[in-house]
């Protein structure tokens, strides 16, 4: 009896620990996709639209933090041999006063790495994007997404050639080199540099083929729509003197904004008078930081800022005067950060150099003054600006060119502006900078209007160096 | 109890010689006892051929009957050494019988577990080691692993990494198995690899710790063993034995931290003098005159540019009092204290024929060096074997563990940032009032924050403890459930689950009056016309919380058959297990929380807000949600044959397939295996050594693997809140996918010797293996054009190989007794392929510490140490000096890209001789052990002053500032070269790199002495308990010697911009251990 009673215990008991232990083993382990469990809530393969949307819409990488070493080497400004002195990298202090070893053993650049690493998110996204089908009901987003990362992979292939590449010129443009291409997704894929020709055909039929496929208007003006495409075709054929090109791009751009600030309903005593997004922008992105262009370091150069009218609202707008030092406030991101993005007054200006330059006098004049009386002070609502006139086509060239540099300050876009100028005797300059006695300057076409490519890039791919 | 069994026995004696006196019959008498005298109660008197048996009393004296006039007495005791003694007619005692103890002679019968299965010693061929046990015991410590330091053969502590920086331990067993994947070894605890926090354990719950150092020892956990095992196994109950209670409890007490170790540290007086001189250099202008954001300007600073207000003999005499504060001081007597931890245990175990059990309880309390940061710890286990009859074996555990940690931050913000690390900081006025620092803005905007309608924006170090509670309540459970069953004999059916889940519930409450909630409600405000009109952040506490849990679970089952056939012994496992382990973690922050109420009020964190005084930002929203799953699907096999006790083989094979992310699923399950034979040479007729009575050869072969999990074969991303500028949801990639992601694959080769001299004078192993990595995970630096920088793969391959050591010797042997343990690893290790040639500068940057990447050389070890040569400094502008291939340069950015065959190769980075030898010295009932450790063959780098640093963003000191060149001569007695403004990066990189900073590692070290004195019943039989132990406990006393001349210790090596890095300092220990 008790053996019995004995047993029963024992037989329950085991059956307490094996049943659950049974099922559990049958339940969990024989699933089939058991294994396939991704190991982290966090990672996700990319793998459907919004998942590229959200790669595209990634504004710390895209719209931020951009090119900036044209600005820090282009003449808008000057600094104290104390805050040249105290500013952080080599890098920095060389590119002001054009030094033949920018590098001076540093061997990384943010310019350079953060570009490509974009054009890698790019080429991510549009890889990617082959693996869906486009089909009608996804159409207008598919194309938007595919249009927004070829729109990238140009933006920052056309910023790095303004930085790391010789400035352009039609005759030998095959024979130059340019820079390293990428359109794929294999990073360990070697590559070797372009020659330049092939770098800008790269960047203008990323941007055609992106024009094509954007939409028209996007909820946020960090994603590229089919107007920043044109612009940035605008901004490119006037870099590599494409003037005909320019007009017609400029010309699409304005025909979907046309919109302009009026300076004079400006707040001009605040910190920062323009604010993000507004009506003028066509695409946003701020540039990169260099701690000598931080905000109380630079002082405006006096030259740009005494060259303002006194009617001139761009003089109280962009600038506010420190005792007796210019200080910039006219960024369109609404801070200390520099626009590098594309706006209606850049569009306007090109618009109207290339009306110059072919010689169209009158409608090159048109579009200078449209936009000069909205930056002009008004008396009772009526704009103080009186309308300029030219003498002749070379006349209005020279006043476009002149207002472009007063319009368009702190853009990122003087840099490329010398670089193509100075290939016009009548428009060269020569750059000089003082600091703590010594006077350094950059004549026109000097070779070290191109950057040396960074070492940390030699060194891993054995690319060629850019002689200067 | 004891009492009865005895009487019980005793009459039982009684009766049995009264039946048997009726023949003829010889009665032997004798007294048993151990080396000093000490009776041993209990111990078994048998007459050999006989059936007759009896046992010792209290007063270890016996009385046995033979039925023969002559024969053979056999008297053994557990953990004594047996002995015979003839008698006769004319000899029949009282006998005087000596039993010698055993000490290394029980590692005979050691039983080893490998966590699968528990194994005789003897009958593996694998390198099991465990640490030294008398040692190991004497330790106080509450966590487990700092136990085993010193003490274990093959096991080394890193030092100066990032574990070991976050106060975590860093370990390798038998040197690097890996470059770039996980480096840490496997624990086990009770069958399972655990998987919580491990200081979840309390030491004083655990029964052995075992090793596994080889293939054949650990191959069998497969993918997680390629950094070997650890085997932890927990006390139980054990079958027939009597109610044990014992209780152990103790107080350690620390010195507090040598804060004036660190050498990143300049003196007020130096530090103003660096501060003026950037000031009259203009480094301040741009931040002085910036009336935008307010940066924040030190206090000697603001003296030097309110110069034209003051009168300079005001900014002198107030210069003049800063430089006589030491901030050092103030943190030593306002922030520190001696740290105290209690530490008290209570356990319960025994068994009856059916049941076994084990019942613990613990709490410990820590009282940290840092005031206001204190946890405690309460943990219970209860474990139960159940035998209801011979087949079956049923077991249950639970465990419990509940901490509670108070943290405070107060002296980190303070020390951890390098805008706020002055020394000249004080944090009282003359009458010890607390007054503020300044922290993020500049006075002259701080002052008139109230005036505009902010909070007060002043931030007061000491009054900062009481405004924030920085609480985490943590909870482990463990369940765990087994079953074996004996299906047939020999053939045995186990089964085992546990399940464990841990979580921890943090809550960082920071009231209306803490600086964190101030600031940020100021920063937030909103201001109208200079005056504060609204709050976009609520006034009120902050409130931010994050729950993270953790739930595994693990099963398995398992067929093994053991049989012996003769001279054949055969044993068979085999078994199917799987795992799975979940962590999910969920974050919330809430704002204008009020503690009595619970109320709080909603924020809108998709928002820009302009901030005061400058910038913009969105209200952080706080709110995270993470999730990990862990999967692993094996089935095992192992078996071993053994002949005649002299030839054994062994064998083992593992398939695992997980679910590691994004691997073609061909590529996730790995078949991994290992062999081994052992030869006991001293059981051949022919071996006739008769001083070396036990010599085994032994030799394995196997594979282990590993896998780093932050790597992934597709290219993934994560999603992240608030893209600037739109705050749009958006996308980060986290990872560049390589499809032809594998497994890591490490082999080991091992040859054994293990060995024991007559009388156990002397015994030991030696063991020599060598190690193959394959298919390891490189990282290769890609031209900064591809998009990424790094990009990981199966690309590296390496090489180890090492020696393993370890002797045991009785030196003495009587009242006095003297024991040595001497252990000795050599390990080295050796990149033997790597697609990528690093630069110079990369290589010069990869000595293993702390932060620093892994730069792989072909044919060195991972972790190497190169330097630049060094030509001294200049004698006319102190500049420091190179060679360019042979000849003096001074080309900084040159000397940097110089080839990597023209530095110098100083040596590893990690210690390739490590060991140590420990003494235990008994005496009558005192007992002495002194651990003392050494580590060989590596090298260090020291910091140095750094320019580019020092005259940065902020100012990054090092007191070789103060031996700096400064005229001509000054080469003579300095190498420190002369400052220059601004600074060269690549100056200052190539003398950080120079080979003058490169130091030999190599020290011994004295890291404990424990003394203890214990009662025994044995000799005080009017003791009411078994035992008592009372013992002293000195730990880590410090360096004996080390080879560098430098002021380091070389275990604790501060890299140029920690400040907080210094030795552990010497803490004493008081207890008991009682027994019942």
């Amino acid at each position: 009896m008790k053996k019995q009673h004995k047993l029963k215990i024992i037989k329950s008991v085991t059956m307490l620990y094996l049943i659950p232990i049974l099922i559990l083993a049958t339940q969990l382990s024989c699933k089939k996709n058991w294994l396939e469990a991704k190991p982290s809530k966090s990672l996700i393969v990319p793998n459907s639209l919004n998942d590229y949307q959200q790669i595209l819409d990634n504004t710390n990488i895209f719209n931020n933090g951009l090119a900036a070493l044209s600005e820090i080497n282009a003449d808008n400004y000057y600094t104290t041999y104390a805050n040249w002195q105290s500013s952080g990298s080599a890098v920095e202090r060389n590119s002001y006063t054009w030094a033949k070893d920018l590098f001076a053993g540093e061997t990384v650049c943010p310019d350079w790495t953060n570009a490509y690493r974009n054009i890698l998110y790019a080429n991510i996204i549009i890889e990617g994007l082959t693996k869906i089908d486009a089909i009608p009901a996804n159409e207008k987003e598919y194309n938007s997404i595919r249009g927004g990362a070829l729109f990238h992979r140009a933006h920052n292939l056309y910023n790095l050639a303004q930085l790391f590449c010789p400035p352009y010129h039609d005759q030998n443009a095959s024979n130059q080199a340019g820079l390293p291409i990428r359109t794929n997704a294999k990073v360990n894929e070697p590559v070797i540099r372009a020659n330049l020709k092939t770098t800008y055909d790269q960047i203008t039929s990323d941007l055609s083929n992106a024009s094509a496929l954007l939409p028209e208007t996007q909820p946020y003006l960090t994603r590229p729509s089919k107007n920043a495409a044109y612009a940035m075709l605008a901004r490119v054929n006037l870099a590599i003197g494409n003037y005909k090109k320019a007009l017609k791009y400029a010309d699409l751009s304005l025909q979907l904004n046309h919109q302009l600030l009026e300076f004079s309903s400006l707040n001009q005593t605040a910190n920062f008078p323009f604010t993000l997004f507004n009506k003028e922008v066509i695409f946003h992105c701020a540039a990169g930081t260099y701690l000598i262009l931080s905000g109380v370091r630079f002082n405006v150069d006096t030259t740009l800022y005494h060259s303002y009218d006194g009617n001139d609202l761009r003089k109280t707008c962009y600038y506010k005067l420190s005792g007796t030092e210019i200080k910039f406030k006219g960024s369109y991101v609404g801070n200390n950060s520099f626009f590098s993005g594309l706006a209606v007054d850049e569009m306007l200006l090109i618009r109207a150099e290339c009306q110059a330059r072919a010689n169209n006098t009158i409608a090159a004049m048109s579009d200078l003054n449209t936009l000069l009386k909205t930056r002009w002070k008004t008396e009772n609502g009526i704009s103080t600006f009186i309308d300029k006139n030219a003498a002749n086509a070379g006349d209005a060239l020279a006043m476009i060119l002149t207002e472009r540099r007063k319009e368009l300050p702190f853009r990122e876009l003087r840099w490329t502006d010398l670089r193509r100028l100075n290939q016009m005797p009548a428009h060269a300059t020569t750059l000089t900078r003082l600091l703590n006695g010594i006077s350094y300057s950059l004549p026109p076409n000097d070779s070290r209007y191109t950057l040396p490519i960074p070492p940390n890039e030699i060194t891993s791919s054995g690319i060629e160096q850019n002689q200067r | 109890m004891k009492k009865i069994i005895l009487t019980i026995l005793l009459g039982l004696l009684c009766l049995f010689l009264k039946v048997k006196t009726q023949q003829q019959y010889t009665t032997i008498s004798g007294k048993i006892t151990d080396q000093k005298g000490i009776p041993i109660p209990g111990s078994t008197i048998k007459i050999k051929d006989e059936k007759t048996n009896a046992l010792a009393n209290t007063k270890g004296e016996f009385n046995i009957v033979s039925k023969n006039q002559t024969g053979t007495l056999q008297i053994s005791f557990l953990g004594y050494k047996s002995t015979e003694i003839a008698f006769n007619r004319g000899k029949i005692g009282p006998f005087n019988i000596i039993l010698i103890e055993q000490q290394s002679q029980l590692k005979e019968v050691e039983i080893v577990s490998t966590g699968y299965q528990t194994l005789p010693k003897e009958r593996s061929t694998g390198s099991f080691t465990q640490p030294i046990k008398e040692a190991f015991d004497a330790r106080v410590s509450t966590d487990l692993l700092s136990r085993l330091k010193g003490i274990t053969s093959g096991l080394v502590f890193n030092a100066n990494t990032g574990n070991t920086v976050n106060g975590r331990t860093d370990l390798n067993i038998r040197g690097r198995s890996t470059i770039n994947a996980n480096d840490q070894p496997l624990i086990v605890v009770d069958n399972f690899p655990y998987s919580g926090d491990i200081s979840n354990i309390n030491p004083n719950d655990v029964e052995t710790v075992t090793i596994l150092k080889d293939a054949a020892a650990s191959s069998i956990w497969g993918v997680r063993a390629g950094n070997g095992v650890i085997v932890i196994t927990t006390k139980k109950g054990r079958i027939n034995q009597s109610l044990k209670i014992s209780l152990n409890s103790n107080i350690t007490v620390s010195a507090k931290q040598n804060l004036n170790y660190n050498p990143n540290f300049l003196p007020s007086s130096t530090y103003i003098e660096v501060e003026k001189f950037l000031y009259d250099k203009g480094k301040y202008n741009a931040t002085l005159s910036d009336i935008i954001s307010y940066p924040a300007i030190s206090p000697a600073v603001e003296i030097m540019a309110n110069g034209g207000k003051l009168t300079s003999a005001d900014s002198t005499s107030q210069i003049n009092r800063l430089k006589t504060i030491d901030v050092r001081a103030a943190n030593q007597n306002l922030f520190y204290r001696e740290p105290i931890i209690w530490q008290h245990q209570l356990n319960l175990s025994g068994g009856s024929e059916q049941l076994s059990y084990y019942l613990s309880a613990g709490y410990d309390k820590n009282l940290q060096t840092v005031k206001y940061n204190d946890n405690d710890r309460l943990t219970i286990s209860t474990t139960n074997t159940y035998r209801p009859f011979k087949k079956l074996e049923l077991s249950t555990g639970i465990y419990l563990t509940k901490s509670l940690t108070n943290k405070d931050n107060t002296l980190a913000i303070l020390t951890g940032n390098q805008q706020l690390n002055y020394p000249y900081l004080s944090y009282q006025d003359k009458n010890g009032n607390p007054i503020p620092i300044t922290r993020n803005y500049r006075n002259s905007y701080v002052s008139t924050a109230p005036s505009k309608g902010f909070l007060d924006w002043n931030y007061i170090p000491l009054n900062e403890p009481n405004t924030t509670t920085n609480q985490s309540n943590a909870m482990d459970t463990r369940l765990f459930a087994g079953l074996n069953y004996q299906l047939i004999d020999g053939l045995n059916l186990d089964l085992k689950y546990q399940y464990q889940k841990t979580s921890t519930e943090s809550q960082i409450q920071y009231g209306i009056d803490s600086y964190t909630t101030r600031n940020m409600i100021n920063q937030y405000s909103i201001l109208t016309n200079g005056k504060v009109t609204g709050h976009n952040i609520p006034l009120g506490d902050v409130l931010s919380s994050q729950n993270a849990s953790l739930n595994a679970y693990n099963l398995r089952a398992q067929l093994g058959y053991q049989k012996k056939l003769g001279k054949h012994d055969i044993s068979l496992l085999s078994g199917y297990e799987i795992s799975e382990s979940k962590g999910s973690s969920i974050g919330s922050t809430l704002y204008g929380y009020n503690e009595n109420t619970g109320a709080f009020k909603d924020v809108n964190s998709n928002t820009i807000y302009a901030l005061n005084p400058s910038g913009d930002s969105f209200i952080p929203s706080g709110t995270s949600v993470n999730g990990t799953i862990e999967r692993l699907r094996s089935v095992y096999a192992i078996g071993s044959y053994a002949y005649n006790q002299k030839y054994t083989l062994t064998a083992s094979a593992r398939m695992d397939g997980s679910n590691y992310f994004g691997v073609e699923a061909n590529q996730k399950s790995v078949p991994l295996w290992s062999a081994g034979i052992k030869w006991n040479i001293s059981q051949e007729k022919f071996y006739q050594l008769s001083w070396l009575p036990r010599l085994s050869l032994s030799a394995t072969f196997g594979y282990n693997g590993n896998l780093d999990r932050s790597t992934t074969g597709v290219t993934v991303f994560n999603t992240v809140n608030n893209a600037r500028f739109t705050g749009l949801n958006y996308a980060e990639i986290t990872s560049f996918g390589n499809p032809e992601l594998r497994w890591e694959k490490s082999s080991q080769t091992k040859f054994g010797i293990e060995f024991s001299l007559i009388d156990q004078i002397l015994s030991g192993n030696i063991d020599y293996y060598l190690k193959k990595g394959t298919d390891l995970i490189g990282t290769t630096t890609l031209a900064p054009s591809s998009g990424v920088s790094t990009f990981r793969g199966n690309f590296a391959e390496m090489k180890g190989r090492g020696l393993d050591i370890s002797l045991n010797s009785n030196n003495l042997k009587g009242k006095f007794n003297w024991r040595s343990y001497l252990l000795f690893s050599h390990v080295t290790d050796k990149v033997t392929k790597y697609d990528l040639t690093a630069a110079s500068n990369q290589i010069l940057n990869a000595d293993g510490y702390n932060g620093k990447s892994i730069v792989p050389i072909v044919g060195r070890p991972v972790f190497s140490v190169f330097s630049q040569p060094w030509a001294g400094l200049d004698g006319q502008t102190g500049d420091p000096k190179g060679y360019l291939s042979g000849t003096i340069s001074k080309d900084y950015a040159a000397l940097n890209n110089a080839k990597p065959s023209d530095l110098i190769y100083n040596g590893p980075g990690r210690p390739t001789i490590s060991g140590n030898l420990t003494n235990a010295f008994d005496y009558k009932d005192f007992s002495l052990i002194l651990n003392i450790s050494y580590k060989f063959g590596y090298y260090f780098r020291v910091a140095s002053v750094n320019y580019s640093l020092l005259y940065g963003n902020s100012l990054i000191p090092n007191q070789d500032y103060q031996n700096r060149w400064q005229k001509p001569g000054d080469e003579q007695y300095t190498h420190v070269p002369s400052s220059i403004y601004p600074s060269n990066t690549a100056r200052d990189n190539f003398y950080a790199n120079s080979v003058i900073h490169v130091d030999k590692a190599d020290h011994i070290r004295l890291n404990d002495i424990s003394l203890s004195y214990t009662f025994k019943k044995a000799r005080l039989h009017q003791l009411p308990f078994e035992n008592l132990q009372i013992y002293g406990y000195l730990n880590n006393f410090g360096i004996l010697w080390k080879s560098t001349n430098s002021k380091l210790d070389p275990d604790f090596v501060p890299q140029i911009t920690t400040t907080t890095i210094s030795p552990t300092p010497r803490s004493f220990s008081l207890g008991l251990k009682l027994t019942l």
